[in-house]
């Protein structure tokens, strides 16, 4: 056959399948009348596409033509005879079995498993886990009997014998309520493994068997987890440990990473059986093998709705069985499927309960995901680049100061002490119900009396000292820094007094923390410069300790604004915390800090780096919710932010804030800052009620925690202003109010040549402009003017605009007559508002003029 | 083992040339892939484990342990083009050696499996649900000079046990494509091993 004739041929076929016999004879009658070949060869391919197109004949072919290997089969294993083989997978052989007791008689499966595996190991992990497996007591788990090896050494599994099919073969054809009906059968089972501590690890379809009862039996429990190989194996190291045992399109995307598994894993595969029983195929196929890429596509994107993949299919079918699985069943089964397992459901019990609502018609739990997935997207495509910003200051909310982790590490093993623990254990005794409060306590309670408690150690110093230590890094974590500050004083007082001099310098260390809240910087410098010198006296420099206090000093020094000796101290303690921990959760701070720093010089790119890593880290050591997870993400939104990227900005602020709320509570600093920064955004956009609203919340609660006269409520404050400014005429007096109170507090708290202390002056010189009071006007943008051009010099912005507001002044004190046109201008761009921009140190955000 | 990571490195790389436009790459590494596969035939036919030869896992078992696993999509997809042809080709030796040893009327002779015995059973049913491999090799090379690409998919998908998507992957074409096209080969080669056997010849 020539190509010619061959296209020939596939041309005809394609345009005969479709017809009917008599009309498929007329053309064959026309196009093949001098070729019988031809039309031999058409009538023949014609008969075959006629054919079910589930009959696979080529593959049968090829299975048919290997060898049997039915010599391999032992005729008895143990006790039990063999009649039958049931089936074979890639790991093992099922084979049908029996066991004649006195009485009856038991039919078994038996797994008899390939040999290659590491048998030795294997077999005493089956021992392992054969006791917890067997005590697996439930209608719809096949229980496991029995286990041992063969003469030759092959491990067998014993189990109940199951009849029955594949749950996505018997789930084929049934109607949607009772495939769902099927699958919340296999949750409960699945759940009750869980109370037991059992988790499966290798959910399909091909592991669960529906009898002829419709009951649902879930073979291989745990079976997963003993023929995991050991990672030491070269060929499995080579690939991921464990992986090549699983069906990867069911494995949840930590097991692909061959992390630690917890239920979630089962949550997952759960999930991508619902996806199959919905839609009839899997959520992400894997490809040619490529396991990355499979975890890629999961991590990058939620899979495609179930309801979408329905109704992309051609067949009549598909449509209202899409129409049907819309909305509810799409949220319930990509929020099992989601690739972080904490943001999966808790429990699979919650799962199955949110089917069973929807076939109850009640509301679900299960929410179609917006922020979450757009946060994570958002860090991916800005991995890639993020445009370096016009401008060159830049938000963040917070420097990070690192102690804590640094002072469990030293504290470890040596908490033992009988009273120390005494007063731990009745911190949390129910208060006296006599009081009138039943059972209420809050943590704040349980700390407050802490405090009090710790009087009574008077005759044991060092145990109280410690015990004043942990009880300020509570406070001090809460953002009740005077009270941290106190204890703190303490104990290092009582410290001073003993020699030791590594707990001392421990608690000098977090003195300066709390200290550098409360804005007492040269404080809390010296302190960290004691602590440092005494342990390098004592244990060196290079030392795991040293890391921590390197961190704070760091921090001091970029609140000098010396950032070269920030970013050597930083870069140090990177170092020492890489060679002494390797990837480890407290290196996210150093990452977060460096980030504050690169921002700062407009290294915007590098800050980026450096924060996506920070995130990476503190998600995977910390977890999502926890407070620096989310203290990194608010200081990504800021970087976005500043970049100009409103939309995405604001999106992660609200989650940042929403989550910090939760993990903080209302009124901690770090919430306020938060809320500062949206103002600002919010502000810029005029979206002012929503802002003001904001910005007197973090107000009030900054006022609380710190004082009026800590620089922090300046920055809430300062927004507060403009906003004001903003809203007119009517306003100008509050406004200011506030401008008046920044300027008094940062006079107070920051030195005259500070940058902070320009735009207090700026706003105070725009507004006087606006209100008409040349005088006083003139009087801040002397002042401002004077600034900037020291700071800035004579072409930037601020000076530029305080020299024109300064003739304005003076033309209209001055004889000469009404101002020129000139100053229109200046009073158009005053009114027109400020934009959010970013202050550089402790990160918040102050407003400039564009 | 050091030896198999250098046979790796040397496998990926040759993958990589080829893909990238070296044929000679191709010659290196097909007895590479032969002989790696054959010794898993063996190995998993030899009662070295139980389970009948899964031409899918033989060939997922080669290429974790020939290929590096951050090699490209392209150098991944060549790797399974090579391992689906080495795998008719194993099967087809396989099916001639035994079809020569039921000539000779002698079942431990010289087989391929070192003097182990295997038992072979060939389809006695002329029903098409199952044929002779040679048979099948027959027709699909003929249909490889007519159509390369359908021939290609074929082996893809029955001796690579790659799925549908996969074969479009591998030939760069869409699914609905590759699936036409596997439908049409299917039915070419059923119509041609039809002919062949009712014709009696072989």
């Amino acid at each position: 056959m020539t190509p010619e004739r061959w296209r020939r041929l596939e041309e005809l076929v394609v345009r005969l399948e479709p017809l009917a016999a008599s009309a498929r004879r007329a053309v064959l009658d026309s196009e093949c009348a001098n070729d019988p070949e031809l039309r031999g060869v058409l009538e023949g391919m014609l008969e075959e596409l006629g054919r079910d197109e589930t009959q696979d004949w080529i593959g049968s072919s090829i299975h048919g033509s290997l060898p049997e290997d039915l010599h391999q089969i032992p005729d008895r294993l143990g006790p039990y005879r063999i009649t039958g083989e049931i089936g074979r997978g890639g790991l093992a052989v099922v084979l049908a079995a029996e066991r004649d007791d006195r009485e009856f008689t038991r039919r078994v499966a038996i797994k008899l498993i390939r040999r290659g595996l590491d048998t030795v190991d294997l077999l005493l992990r089956l021992r392992q886990e054969r006791q917890i497996l067997a005590r697996l007591n439930h209608p719809n788990i096949a229980t496991l009997i029995d286990g041992g090896s063969t003469d030759d050494g092959r491990p067998f599994v014993v189990m109940e014998r199951i009849d029955g099919k594949p749950i996505d073969v018997y789930g084929r054809d049934l109607p949607l309520r009772e495939r769902l009906e099927l699958f919340v059968e296999v949750c409960e089972a699945v759940q009750y493994a869980h109370r037991n501590l059992v988790i499966h690890r290798d959910i399909k379809p091909a592991n669960i068997l529906v009898t002829a009862e419709g009951r649902p039996k879930l073979l291989d429990f745990g079976i997963a987890k003993v023929l995991q190989p050991t990672a030491d194996s070269d060929r499995v190291a080579k690939t991921v440990p464990g992986l090549r045992l699983l069906t990867p399109e069911y494995a949840s995307p930590e097991q692909l990473r061959g992390e630690p598994l917890t239920t979630a894993t089962d949550v997952y595969s759960l999930g991508v059986l619902l996806y199959e029983l919905l839609t009839g195929e899997r959520p992400h196929a894997l490809l040619l093998g490529d396991h990355r890429a499979l975890e890629a596509a999961i991590a990058s994107a939620p899979p495609e709705r179930p309801s979408q993949r329905l109704l992309r299919r051609h067949e009549a079918s598909a449509k209202p069985r899409g129409k049907a699985v819309t909305g509810d069943l799409d949220n319930i089964a990509l929020m099992a499927l989601r690739p972080e397992a904490d943001r999966r459901y808790v429990s699979v019990e919650q799962l199955a309960d949110d089917i069973r609502r929807y076939l109850g018609d009640m509301p679900v739990r299960a929410r179609a995901d917006t922020v979450g997935y757009r946060v994570a997207k958002f860090i991916r495509r800005h991995r890639l680049a993020v445009s370096v910003a016009a401008v060159s200051a830049v938000i963040l909310v917070a420097l990070s100061l690192v102690a804590w982790r640094q002072a469990r590490l030293a504290t470890q093993g040596r908490l033992a002490s009988d009273r120390l623990s005494e007063m731990l254990v009745s911190l949390f005794e129910l208060p006296d119900p006599g009081d009138g409060r039943g059972a209420t306590i809050t943590a704040l309670e349980i700390l407050d009396r802490g405090a009090v408690q710790a009087l009574d150690l008077e005759e044991q110093p060092e145990t109280q000292a410690r015990f004043l230590d942990t009880m300020g890094r509570v406070y001090n974590n809460l953002g009740l820094y005077p009270r941290a500050e106190d204890l703190f004083e303490q104990a290092v007082a009582l410290r001073r007094d003993l020699d030791e001099p590594l707990a001392l310098a421990e608690s000098l260390n977090h003195l300066g923390e709390a200290r550098y809240h409360l804005g007492h910087i040269d404080r809390a410098e010296a302190h960290f410069e004691e602590s440092f010198a005494i342990r390098r006296r004592a244990i060196g420099e290079d030392r795991l300790e040293q890391a921590g206090t390197l961190t704070n000093l760091g921090a001091m020094r970029l609140w000098r604004r010396d950032a070269e000796a920030a970013e050597r101290l930083w870069r140090q303690a990177l170092d020492i915390r890489r060679r002494h921990q390797g990837e480890h959760g407290d290196l996210a701070e150093l990452h977060d800090n460096l980030a504050t720093l690169l921002a700062q010089q407009g290294r915007t790119e590098e800050a980026e780096r450096h924060l996506t890593t920070a995130l990476d880290l503190h998600r995977l050591y910390h977890g999502e919710g926890h407070f620096e997870t989310v203290r990194t993400m608010a200081n990504l939104a800021a970087l976005l932010h500043n970049s100009g990227d409103r939309d995405e900005a604001e999106d992660l602020y609200r989650h940042a804030l929403a989550a910090q709320v939760q993990a903080l509570g209302e009124d901690h600093p770090q919430v306020s800052r938060i809320q500062t920064n949206l103002a600002a955004l919010l502000a810029f956009e005029n979206r002012l009620v929503e802002a003001e609203e904001l910005l007197r919340r973090a107000l009030g609660s900054l006022r609380s925690r710190l004082g009026d006269d800590h620089l922090e409520v300046t920055y809430p404050m300062l927004h507060l202003a403009d906003l004001l400014v903003k809203e007119g005429p009517a306003r100008y007096d509050e406004a200011a109010e506030f401008f008046g109170e920044v300027r008094r507090v940062r006079r107070l708290a920051s030195p005259a040549d500070s940058p902070l202390q320009l735009n207090p002056l700026m706003g105070i010189a725009r507004l006087e402009r606006l209100r008409g009071q040349p005088a006083a006007a003139r009087l801040a943008a002397l002042e401002a003017q004077a600034l900037s051009l020291q700071l800035h010099g004579a072409e930037h912005y601020d000076t530029e605009e305080a020299n024109a507001i300064l003739r304005w002044a003076e033309e209209t004190l001055g004889p000469s007559g009404p101002p020129v046109d000139e100053h229109e201008s200046t009073l158009d761009l005053a009114a027109e508002g400020v934009e959010s921009q970013v202050d550089t140190v402790g990160g918040h955000v102050d407003p400039q003029r564009r | 083992m050091s030896a198999v990571s250098a046979a790796t490195t040397q496998l990926t790389d040759l993958l990589t040339a080829w893909s990238e436009g070296d044929d000679d790459a191709l010659e290196t590494l097909t007895p590479l892939v032969y002989q790696e596969m054959h010794r898993l035939a063996y190995h998993y036919l030899l009662g070295e484990s139980p389970g009948r030869l899964q031409p899918t896992e033989l060939v997922n078992e080669a290429f974790v342990r020939l290929v590096e696993n951050d090699i490209s999509w392209t150098g991944r997809a060549h790797f399974y083009v090579v391992a689906a042809r080495t795998m008719r080709r194993i099967l087809v030796d396989l099916a001639r050696r035994h079809a020569a040893n039921k000539r000779r009327g002698s079942r431990r002779e010289e087989s391929l499996w070192d003097g182990d015995e295997l038992r072979f059973d060939l389809p006695a049913s002329p029903a098409l649900s199952t044929v002779d491999v040679l048979v099948l090799d027959e027709a699909l090379t003929e249909l490889r000079l007519y159509d390369e690409r359908k021939s290609k998919a074929v082996e893809l998908r029955y001796f690579g046990g790659l799925s549908v998507a996969e074969v479009a992957l591998v030939l760069q074409v869409s699914v609905p494509t590759a699936e036409r096209d596997l439908r049409l080969a299917k039915a070419w080669l059923g119509q041609s091993v039809r002919t062949t056997k009712t014709s009696g010849g072989t």
